[in-house]
């Protein structure tokens, strides 16, 4: 009754504060060393409530009444810089803030984020900074933001040492990764065991895995945003590396001291990765290997304009003999421009090109085939940020995507066995609408609420089909070009408020609808280049889900400590698997090859982290269940989704021994993955088939490990720092299970076995980093 | 078309089973009711058999012993049933009787005191005949190794729905890889098709007598083989295993094909020092 009494004075003061007048104060916050602005940085004023973070231009504004202030600015990795502020009319202030400075006798490691904020409304999200991405073992010492952000809670491994991620039971497709806004669509590189992300460039990572803000949509489960380095406005910087598998080479600097700037980023694997580890010499005739470059540069017109232009191009490679080749890789663009139009209106406008294809070479003797198929995106996004008063910021815009799937143009020389075979190229036009409120709405209360509206269109020219429940053809329609198949209109609710208990702690709710347009069908275990992309058709309708999620958070011992802890229930809508022997790459009438059903998913999140101190880390912990049920598949009874794991566990420890020695250590458990194990055998044709029964009604083995590593810094000069990286992956060499087949017994043909097939055990690895400055 | 997604597993997963260990597990299997299994074939080879048998438990030795009380005939359509005769323990059940091209094939099981009903039914058309043209040996690289390799041809008929099942003997003895083709991407060729056994060490040795048998299968019978080579072998990286697209109604497992049949034979690179049993 206190608090409520309390609460209501409160908000008499606001009422009252209202009628004062008031000011805004605006700019943009940068790192004085490199220029690069700086993204969700705190602007404070000192004794206040009040507060706003920069946005991922490094923008911020913030409206208060008119008074002498003491403004805070403060931000991860930097030291934080005071301003006294008079506002008597709106005040335009931009900041730089310089680097934090490493107290030599006692090292104090500030890793953590600030993402999580205690006041803020936003829920499910995950930001890693790239100092913590660096430290944590990796496997053959290859930094991976997409196997860091593994070791948070709700997100799972799609295998050993894979980068591929589930998130809150949502499959693998179903997350949305955003380089620079542009959409990767397969976003690793040698079947998943590396991501495509070189983290030398990269600026910051953000994981949103429920409360999924309005400008973000087009994927179920999660979204992935992340942001390359502008480059170094201030110097020039060179800086590379050496590992057992690749080298990197990283240059940046200004072209116009504090206008522009540039990041030329490149990375690319030895000749062979795993075949030099191969005992089997004939192996050794086979190439596989992977390059990526990132490339930005960025332009700034007068204290109003900027523009930026970033790119990616990354390129995998397999042969084998000379006779058998496939190579796939994505390409995107991102063309920005950031327009301040006052101290309260920031606009972004966006054009996003992404590709992604794949390439098979078959050439031997006897015949010669060659499969090619593309997925391209032509994307214009544009958005506002209206920072509207002390208690309202409003963040609307459009996107509009033209996608176009090539799903397989098959060609042969002449003289071949085959016959040129194309499948029909699909177009759609995918168009969204969105409006999100931040509402201060008491200081115990902030409200965001919003909605996306979109629109996906399928388009012509092609021949779409009907088809009945056994997956036969019905009729054929066709379609000329640019005409209408099918228009889904969906509205996407995003709704969350925080109720704040005090200063270190709140509770907050959350709700959102997210639609997908785009599935990919995928019946290997770990993904592969080859799996499909298939937009939505006349058949294939909007994947739907609705994630409600409740969370408690908490900071103690003075900000050192935080805790948070978020329980979720999802339900999907819409949801593909293939038909019993599907086959999808002649059949251009996809939909007779596929099933249709519903999913569910919940969980509940345990998370710790020490910030601050020598030793720093982590401990998380997932329960949870996610289920599918789809009918013509496990006689339309729910089942275990594949990636269904009861127990997940992640302890992240990361210690500063002294100036020169840093070590870390992660250990993770996870319950095995629901698999489908024979319940009988029988012989068909003189050979042992086996008879199956319940899908995923079995386990394999639990998954735990344990990695090791130390980085020696060797070097650090005012213009030179170079550093050892060692890592031990798999330390006690666990057999984790890979898959498990089954055979017969050779010596008893009789007898059948079970046999597991496990990847990385002791894997270690060195690498030396260099960076002039 | 699947040989080359296979080909694309087999790459991907030969460079991991570089650095991958195996061992033999022991694993919690859930034992599920015996189930029915018929495999019927009739050809214009003068073939006309069916084999009766249930599914044995996971951990138990292979069953061998059929099923030989059961009621079995073919029909071909307009015509009435053969009753088919058991000859062995094994459940096997024959005719002297011979499909022919074109034609429908019912087939009926009757299984007295199965639980529900114990009836099963399919029907299968013999597709048009197609010939093996030529059969011979290739000699080739493949995953490092040189390797002899069953080639054969044959001229894939203007019309399409055509498929192709294959099986290669070696002096006499089945091997057990699937070979299917369709005439999607090979429709109206002369298709040289490699019959490529994704095996490390497979080779066929000089002096071994090949055989290739080609069968004209139709599209269900097609589907079958299909789906379980990607997911009933127990061998598969596939994420879903599970039982083939049959054609038997009832709830058995297997298969009914009526398909026609050629066949041809080689002895690989054979010279003085081959010594073949006389005949």
């Amino acid at each position: 009754m206190r608090r409520l009494i309390f609460s209501l004075l409160l908000i008499l003061l606001f009422s009252v504060g209202y009628a004062q007048q008031k000011f805004t104060l605006s700019g943009t916050v940068r790192s004085q060393r490199t220029g690069e602005t700086v993204i969700n940085a705190s602007i404070k004023p000192v004794n206040s409530t009040e507060g706003m973070s920069s946005n991922e231009y490094g923008f911020y504004s913030i409206t208060l009444p008119a008074g002498e202030y003491i403004i805070e600015y403060s931000a991860v990795g930097f030291e934080t810089v005071a301003e006294n502020v008079t506002l008597d009319q709106d005040v335009s202030k931009n900041i730089v803030l310089p680097d934090e400075i490493k107290n030599l006798d006692n090292v104090t490691v500030s890793a953590s984020g600030k993402g999580r904020t205690i006041t803020g409304t936003q829920m499910g999200v995950e930001r890693l900074s790239i100092t913590e991405v660096k430290t944590i073992p990796m496997l053959l010492g290859e930094r991976d933001i997409l196997k860091a952000i593994q070791l948070l809670p709700g997100i799972k491994p799609a295998g050993d040492g894979n980068s591929g991620f589930y998130v809150r039971g949502g499959s693998a497709d179903q997350n949305l990764i955003l380089l620079d806004e542009a959409q990767v669509y397969n976003a690793s590189h040698l079947m998943g065991f590396f991501s495509t992300f070189n983290s030398d460039a990269i600026k910051d990572i953000t994981v949103y895995k429920g409360g999924m803000p309005a400008q973000y949509g087009g994927r179920l489960s999660s979204v992935l945003d992340v942001k390359m380095n502008e480059g170094n406005n201030q110097n020039y910087e060179l800086s590379g590396g050496i590992g057992l598998i690749s080298a990197k080479l990283n240059l940046e600097g200004p072209i116009q001291k504090n206008r522009s700037s540039f990041l030329l980023s490149g990375r690319r694997t030895y000749a062979d990765v795993f075949v030099p580890l191969a005992k089997d010499t004939a192996l050794r005739n086979n190439k596989l290997y992977f390059y990526d470059y990132n490339a930005k540069f960025n332009y700034k017109m007068g204290e109003k304009d900027n523009i930026y232009v970033s790119g990616y191009f990354g390129r995998d490679y397999l042969k084998l003999d000379q006779q058998f080749g496939i190579n796939w890789g994505n390409i995107t663009g991102t063309l920005r421009w950031n327009h301040i139009f006052n101290s309260r209106l920031f606009s972004n406008t966006s054009f996003i090109y992404s590709d992604f294809d794949y390439n098979i070479n078959i050439n031997n003797p006897n015949n010669d085939l060659d499969i090619y198929s593309k997925i391209r995106d032509l994307n214009l996004k544009q958005e506002f940020q209206w920072y509207a008063g002390s208690r309202h910021s409003l963040r609307f815009g459009l996107n509009s995507i033209y996608h176009k799937i090539r799903p397989g143009d098959v060609t042969s020389s002449g003289n071949a066995s085959f016959n040129n075979f194309y499948l029909q190229d699909r177009y759609s036009w995918e168009n969204a609408l969105f409006v999100t409120d931040t509402w201060k709405a008491a200081p115990w209360l902030n409200v965001t609420y919003g909605a996306r509206l979109t629109s996906f269109a399928v388009l012509g020219a092609g021949d779409f089909y009907e088809i009945d429940a056994d997956g036969n053809i019905t009729d054929t329609l066709t379609y000329k070009k640019g005409e209408i198949v099918k228009n889904y209109l969906n509205l996407e609710p995003r709704l969350a408020a925080s109720f704040i208990i005090n200063q270190t702690s709140s509770f907050k709710t959350s709700y959102v609808r997210n639609v997908q347009n785009l599935h990919l069908m995928s019946n290997s275990t770990t993904g592969a280049p080859t799996d499909k992309w298939l937009a939505s058709t006349n058949i294939i309708k909007p994947e739907i889900a609705d994630l409600f999620s409740v969370g408690w958070y908490k900071n103690f011992a003075e900000n050192r400590y935080e805790f948070s802890t978020e329980a979720y229930y999802k339900k999907m809508y819409n949801q593909i698997d293939y038909r019993t022997g599907a086959d999808v790459f002649t059949n251009d009438a996809i939909e007779s090859q596929i099933l249709f059903g519903i999913g569910r998913a919940y969980g509940w999140e345990l998370f710790l982290k020490k910030k601050t101190g020598k030793a720093t880390g982590w401990i998380s912990y997932t329960l949870s269940k996610t289920e599918r049920k789809i009918n013509g598949i496990n006689d339309g009874a729910w089942y275990n989704a594949r990636q269904d794991r009861i127990h997940d566990v992640a302890i992240v420890v990361n210690y500063q021994l002294n100036r020169k020695w840093n070590l870390a250590a992660n250990w993770i458990y996870y319950t095995g993955d629901a698999v489908t194990y024979p319940a009988g055998k029988y012989i068909i044709d003189n050979q042992v088939v086996f008879y199956y029964t319940k899908r995923n009604a079995d386990r394999m083995p639990a998954y735990h490990r344990l990695d090791l590593g130390a980085t020696w810094l060797l070097k650090n000069k005012k213009n030179f720092t170079s550093e050892l990286a060692f890592s031990l992956f798999n330390a006690y060499g666990r057999e984790n299970p890979y898959i498990i087949t089954f055979r017969q017994n050779k010596d008893e043909p009789m007898r059948t076995e079970a046999v597991k097939t496990s990847l990385f055990r002791f894997v270690p690895s060195i690498s030396y980093n260099f960076k002039f400055k | 078309m699947s040989p080359i997604l296979k080909l694309t597993c087999i790459v991907i997963s030969a460079s991991l089973i570089a650095v991958s260990c195996e061992r033999v597990i022991s694993v919690d299997i859930k034992d599920a009711p015996l189930q029915y299994v018929v495999e019927g074939v009739i050809t214009d080879d003068s073939i006309c058999r069916v084999r009766v048998s249930q599914t044995s438990n996971f951990h138990d030795s292979l069953n061998l012993v059929g099923i030989n009380n059961a009621l079995v005939t073919i029909t071909e359509e307009g015509r009435s049933p053969i009753v088919l005769i058991s000859a062995s323990e094994r459940g096997i059940y024959r005719a002297r009787f011979t499909g022919r091209p074109g034609r429908t094939y019912h087939l009926r099981v009757e299984v007295p005191g199965a639980a529900n009903a114990g009836v099963f039914t399919a029907t299968s058309t013999m597709p048009k005949k197609v010939w093996l043209d030529s059969l011979y040996i290739t000699q080739r690289v493949f995953l490092g190794r040189t390797r002899n390799i069953a080639t054969i041809r044959f001229k894939d008929p203007p019309e399409r729905g055509n498929a192709y099942r294959f099986i290669q003997y070696v002096d006499g003895k089945a091997e057990t890889t699937i070979f299917i083709a369709k005439d999607d991407l090979i429709n109206g060729h002369s298709v040289t098709d490699e019959l490529l056994i994704f095996n490390d060490a497979y080779t066929l040795n000089k002096c071994d007598q090949v055989r290739v048998e080609m069968q004209c299968i139709d599209q269900p019978n097609y589907l079958f083989w299909y789906s379980l080579n990607q997911g009933s072998l127990g061998s598969s990286q596939s994420a879903s295993p599970g039982n083939p697209a049959s054609n038997i109604k009832g709830g058995a497992l297997g298969y009914f094909s009526a398909h026609a049949v050629s066949a041809l034979n080689i002895a690989v690179f054979p010279d003085s020092t081959c010594s073949y049993p006389a005949d």
